[in-house]
């Protein structure tokens, strides 16, 4: 994948020019540049960013403390008229501990001038996230315009640097990050590597002035660390579909404090080991002392117990605790790994975000004497998981953990429609980390198969017309999918199974429907029956065509591209199974029989089967199911999927042909 | 039923004792629960001070029966320079009437209000949601405002009781205004108002309910014509020392002339290149296309909202400087030109995607108008001038065949856009479909789109500038079968609504093979699949807005070891409605096979019970134009 990446930067690469070594000096513009109307190597390019940089410096405010500067500048070339929305810029930032100043912004135009926006031109508000913002928009915008701004962002904050991605959606010329920490401050580097035109790392001694106490000022020349990573010449990324993580695969600098040492003191480590980690969060009032101190959750409690406790093994005693959760509290659509409010005041609220309906599941089943722990996760997309540096901040959702005769159980409450062990889709992000006070450590967050059954018994009339007798049996992220589709339903033609019959045969018509078992119990799989009269066979002359496969196993998104850049990266893996008997009308014969298949994939990771069993009765019996084991590709594996997908398409798509016997 | 008597008497009981009484559902009759929730209470009280300034106050009590409410436990309410809440409370209670939640002062959002296509508005709002664990749950809103400068946008111009999938038990609307002035309305679905003065004001008020629910249902008009509707305005007003008055178009014309004199004269440089841009043209068709095409390349849209309530534009020159403006702005602009070199234009309002709103009628004037435009008379052409690519008066589907109000220096005139012709707004497509020896089949696709078909290409042309990057999102949508083509072009005309598109491929999975067939669909990429769904008791009537000529031709070719064993219809296949037209043939060739349909889409209001007719419709196209002919190896030699 690396390799792939590198190879474009280079062939990228071309005959390109300007160097910005020694820095770029804000407004100075070349004709070049000026009259410049195509992207080098990429003629289709809306835009071309010539220069970005970002860099980092430190400052010491007496009585508040260190605080990060990072100077942002930022030169842009529109080039065609879909971008222009890119001269509408709004900045962001949390005024409870940031600002923002030295804003700049000029336009330059292909005539020469250069426009200069004031500072009414800045319009100063709070958006919808309740955070800062600073919005200006340029004037005389134009193909061939090129607007410039920069800023400097100082917080008060230094625990994590902005990151600076080096790659962008359109291509870059020149993209930078700078860099320069005093020896005080020690930082991890988390970012991920690139093909770095300049890479640059050295110690110097400047002069630095720091006020430890009111009073006791001190200047001194201490050792800096200066960084400079420069890449040029990048191509713009590509989404792909079944992408996850999608920025991990993008060069990037990413940095957090590690630890702080000042003269003539010890060293105060910002993080040292999951362990310390671990009981770092559980001396917060918002995480251990929310689910362990019973004063935070003994009326949830009283309210849960002799339903929990009338269960008589471990398992009946999680699945009521996690019922009691499900019921009594709703999501409010937010993430956390931290608690808003204690379990009491949470129930009383009848809400709270991720971390407070599991916090509230995790003491009660504590209460209940299960072995459980908060398990904590970075959502699909947010990033993989770092395990070797305890960063609490790559997390973003709170689990739980439970263990029962040495299996472990994950939690992951919100509404009664999904199980116990079945965490949300969102969650499934492959890794998680057990918040376990005694032995926190990772575990691979993995999922059962979820499974689909669907047996469909077909009456086909002469003239066409087919009865269908169609039972599906639904488990997993399948009978979750149904419980919901149950729910919202106002027409059976919404139903679970039937919408996807009737998404393929619009004329389908559904004579009966019902729920047979599992519809307001999650414990049990969703059995759902559906008779249907469907245009599933075409009679024509002395012949009858007959589609067995009543609902895709598989979509043909995988085909939306020629080549991968990042990995095919699915949530679960899957198991989807067909059984179709075919009655057909006396006097007709199959004509051509579907040959029997097994395909395996060359990883062994994709297997699906085809079978066609006839009876003494003319009666056929389709048997076709699709196995998806793996859920993670590699790049490279793509086209070995990619067959495998369009083959199993091909075979869902399979017409049974019967002949009038003269 | 008797139970259900008692029930509502309990109720009616309860609301009459004392409104300090908590909310209870207990008592929501089994007739109201039909929806997801029920309005048990909404009255509203608005107060009209004077020409320029009104309180409004209202109390909603809504049960919400399940969690399909879609934010019914939160409370929201708009406001800007020129208004104020003064009051903003809201509480839940469950079944029994206990206090589940209230909104407390910390709770409540206060934030700017920025649309995705809005760069920056004068507008914020309040927000807050109350806790709703389980239901029944009842919500209590309350909310109390102070009214400036109100009669166009922050005004109080309708009122609206009850949402499809909600039902009503009762609600309420007083209006009093000074004895100087009066309040016009135009209601939908509501009973005449009683009128009632104390030689002051005058008060109207109007009462509904119960009401059960309306559900959603497809192709239904909007709620605002099927549920009870009411549409205010006060007859004088006043707003930022402007008067002016709804009593006529031509009056209420006449005050959006007078906020827009004194802003269109033009800098001297753009002046003296105005008269260079139409230097030798010789009609004055081509003096509008030149400036037209001047303002497009010169200018991009920014919508920035501020300023007498968002309805004075900016100036010509303000536009000159900066380069962008929103439609007032730009339509501004683009008429200050045109008088440059005296041809006379008029701002045009208009309501784009009208579907939310009550239809602007020609005896009831009203504000609701979300959008600037440009009429020139001496062509009789719009001008949409926040385009950056539309041919020269080319308006666009999303405004045609509506009233608008042209703003003549005479005042205002009603006056109804164009309709759409399915001839002008469809498209031809042919695709020849070559069986190859290899098992791949070649793809050649040629197709042109028209009008309101052509639009969304000649965005995507402006917008998505890599071919790649257009290539696969017409995969996505479904209009290219694959990305690995050996050709593909996308042409837009600038001078007609006119997009082609060809592309070339050759795919491995067109054709299933079985045996010694083959199954061959026919119009595999681009059979019409759009069937109304199923329902058998259909309570709202039909509404469809689209207006389309679509033609596709096949050309089937395959090797001369095939020939067809099934498909081939000789009989054309033809099925008319009301709603469209559709004609499909086919025919044998020398190397194949030839199938062509056309179907015309047609606008429909009909009443439910033709609902049943109306699906079947689209069922006899989906079913023809899903068509397949089977292949097997040819048995005569």
């Amino acid at each position: 994948m690396i390799v792939r990446l590198v190879i474009m930067l280079i062939l990228y690469a071309g005959s390109l020019s300007a160097q910005y070594e020694d820095g770029l000096k804000f407004g100075k513009i070349d004709d070049a540049d000026r009259s410049l109307m195509v992207a080098p190597g990429d003629s289709s390019a809306e835009a071309y960013v010539l220069y970005d940089k970002l860099d980092l410096r430190f400052d010491f405010v007496p009585d508040k403390g260190p605080q990060t500067l990072e100077t942002y500048h930022r030169r842009v070339k529109l080039i065609k008229p879909s971008s222009f929305e890119r001269a509408n810029v709004t900045l962001s930032y949390d005024s409870d501990y940031e600002t923002i100043g030295n804003l700049d912004a000029e336009v330059h135009l292909p005539d020469g001038s250069t426009i200069q926006l004031r500072n009414r031109d800045f319009i100063t508000d709070k958006g919808a996230d309740d955070k800062s913002r600073i919005s200006f928009t340029f004037p005389q915008i134009t193909p061939g315009a090129i607007i410039e701004y920069s800023y400097t962002r100082r917080s008060e904050s230094i625990l994590i640097p902005a990151s600076y991605t080096f790659q962008e959606d359109i291509p870059v010329r020149w993209s930078e990050y700078t860099a320069r920490i005093p020896e005080y401050y020690r930082y991890a580097s988390l970012g991920t590597q690139g093909n770095y035109f300049i890479q640059q790392v050295e110690q110097t001694h400047r002069n630095w002035n720091m006020t430890l106490a009111r009073g006791q000022g001190n200047t001194s020349s201490i050792r800096f660390t200066d960084m400079r990573y420069v890449l040029k010449d990048l191509p713009p990324f590509q989404y792909q579909p079944y992408t996850n993580n999608l920025t991990d695969y993008l060069p990037r600098v990413k940095l957090q404090l590690q630890s702080v040492e000042y003269p003539n003191t010890m060293t105060q480590p910002v993080f040292n080991n999951w362990e310390t980690t671990v009981r770092t969060l559980h001396e917060r009032q918002d995480f251990g002392r929310y689910y362990q101190g019973k004063a935070h959750y003994n009326r949830v409690w009283k309210q849960a117990e002799a339903q929990i406790m009338a269960g008589t093994t471990p398992q009946e005693r999680i699945a009521a605790a996690y019922y009691f959760v499900a019921s009594n509290l709703q999501w409010n659509e937010q993430y956390n790994i931290l608690g808003s409010d204690s379990p009491n005041n949470v129930l009383a609220a009848g809400s709270g975000n991720s971390a407070d309906l599991n916090l509230c599941l995790l003491a009660l089943l504590n209460e209940a004497g299960i072995k459980a722990h908060p398990l904590l996760v970075s959502l699909r997309d947010r990033g993989a998981h770092m395990e070797y540096y305890p960063l609490i901040n790559q997390f973003n959702h709170l689990m739980v953990y439970a263990e029962v005769d040495d299996k472990m159980i994950l939690l992951d409450v919100n509404g009664s429609d999904r199980p116990p062990g079945l965490p949300r889709i969102e969650a499934l992000n492959h890794r998680g980390w057990v918040a376990d006070e005694r032995n926190p450590h990772w575990i691979s967050v993995e999922v059962p198969r979820a499974r689909r059954v669907v047996l469909a018994d077909m009456q086909i009339a002469e003239d066409g017309h087919t009865a269908v007798d169609l039972t599906a049996r639904l488990e997993s992220y399948y009978a979750f999918a149904g419980r919901n589709q149950l729910h919202a339903m106002e027409q059976a033609t919404e139903a679970p199974v039937a919408r996807e019959v009737i998404a393929r045969f619009p004329a389908a018509s559904i004579r009966s429907n019902a729920v047979l078992s599992g519809g307001d119990n999650s414990l049990e799989p969703l059995t759902y029956k559906v008779e249907l009269d469907l245009p599933v066979a075409v009679a024509t002359q002395d012949f009858l065509y007959i589609q067995p496969i009543l609902i895709p196993a598989l979509d043909d998104a995988l085909d939306d591209v020629d080549a991968r850049l990042y990995p095919v990266d699915f949530p679960f893996p899957w198991r989807e199974q067909f059984i179709t008997t075919v009655h057909v009308p006396a006097g007709y014969v199959l004509d051509e029989v579907p040959e029997s298949i097994r395909m395996v994939s060359e990883d062994g990771g994709m297997t699906a089967t085809f079978t066609t069993t006839v009876q003494p009765d003319h009666t056929v019996i389709i048997n076709f199911s699709v196995d998806m084991d793996r859920t993670f590709y590699q790049a490279t594996d793509y086209p070995t999927l990619r067959g495998m997908y369009r083959r199993i398409i091909d075979l869902q798509e399979t017409t049974l042909v019967y002949k009038r016997a003269k | 039923m008797r139970y259900l008597f008692l029930l509502v008497f309990i109720w009616a009981g309860a609301q009459v004792q004392s409104q300090k009484l908590e909310p209870t559902s207990l008592a929501i009759p089994d007739s109201l629960r039909t929806g997801s929730s029920v309005v048990l209470e909404y009255t509203t009280d608005y107060r009209i001070q004077d020409h320029s300034s009104a309180t409004v106050a209202y109390r909603k009590v809504i049960t919400l029966l399940d969690s399909d409410h879609e934010y019914g436990n939160t409370l929201y309410e708009f406001y800007d320079a020129d208004s104020k809440i003064t009051s903003f409370a809201a509480a839940s209670y469950d079944a029994l009437g206990n206090q589940i939640d209230r909104a407390r002062s910390g709770d409540i959002a206060d934030r700017r209000f920025t649309s995705q296509s809005t760069f920056y508005e004068n507008t914020r709002y309040k927000q807050v949601a109350v806790a709703c664990p389980s239901y029944p749950c009842t919500v209590v809103f309350e909310v109390e405002e102070q009214l400036n400068d109100f009669a166009l946008v922050a005004g109080f111009n309708h009122w609206k009781p009850q949402k499809r999938d909600q039902s009503l038990l009762r609600a309420s609307l007083t209006v009093s205004v000074p004895l100087d002035n009066d309040v016009l309305y135009r209601a939908g679905d509501l009973s005449e108002p009683v009128i009632s003065s104390d030689g002051k004001s005058r008060t109207y008020a109007w009462t509904t309910g119960p009401r059960a629910a309306q559900l959603d249902e497809s192709c239904a008009p909007s709620s605002a014509t099927t549920l009870p509707y009411l549409r205010l305005a006060l007859a004088d007003f006043e707003i930022d020392g402007y008067r002016g008055s709804f009593r006529s178009w031509k009056e209420y014309g006449n005050f959006m002339q007078t906020i827009m004199q004194g802003r269109d004269a033009l800098p001297p440089r753009l002046a003296q290149e105005v008269q260079e841009v139409v230097a030798g043209a010789r009609t004055e068709w081509e003096k509008v296309d030149r400036l037209y095409r001047f303002m497009q390349q010169r200018m991009r849209y920014v919508s920035i909202q501020l300023g007498l309530g968002g309805w004075q534009p900016f100036s010509a020159d303000y536009v000159e400087q900066n380069r962008f403006g929103d439609c007032k702005a730009l339509s501004n602009y683009m008429g200050a030109m045109l008088a440059s070199v005296d041809i006379p234009s008029y701002p045009v309002l208009i309501s784009w995607d009208e579907s939310d709103n009550y239809p602007v009628v020609d005896d009831y004037v009203t504000p609701a108008f979300n959008h600037m435009v440009l009429y020139v008379p001496s062509q009789d052409t719009y001008l949409e001038c926040t385009s950056n690519n539309a041919p020269t008066g080319y308006l666009g589907e999303d405004k045609q065949d509506r009233n608008v109000l042209w703003i003549t220096p005479e005042g205002g005139e009603l006056h109804r856009t164009p309709a759409q012709l399915p001839a002008e707004n469809g498209h031809t497509r042919t695709i020849d479909v070559t069986l190859t020896d290899t098992g791949k089949t070649a793809l050649d696709i040629r197709a042109t789109f028209y009008g309101g078909a052509q639009e969304w290409f000649r965005q995507l042309n402006e917008q998505l500038s890599g071919t790649k990057d257009q290539i696969e999102l017409l995969h996505r949508r479904d209009l290219l079968p694959d990305v690995s083509g050996s050709a593909y072009s996308l042409k837009v005309d600038p001078d007609a609504p006119r997009a082609t598109v060809h592309y070339r491929t050759e795919v491995a999975d067109y054709v299933r093979k079985l045996g010694s067939r083959m199954f061959v669909p026919i119009n595999s990429y681009y059979g019409i699949n759009r069937v109304p769904e199923a329902d058998d008791d259909r309570q709202l009537p039909i509404h469809l807005t689209e207006t389309r000529m679509m033609v596709d031709t096949v050309q089937l070719h395959f090797p001369p070891t095939m020939e067809i064993e099934s498909g081939l219809f000789t009989e054309p296949l033809h099925y008319t409605h009301a709603a469209g037209v559709y004609d499909a043939r086919m025919e044998a060739t020398e190397d194949g096979a030839r199938w062509i349909r056309t179907l015309k889409l047609l606008p429909v209001d009909l009443p439910r019970e033709a609902y049943a007719e109306f699906r079947q419709f689209f069922l006899d196209v989906a079913k023809a134009d899903n068509t397949q002919v089977v292949l097997r190896e040819r048995r005569t030699k």
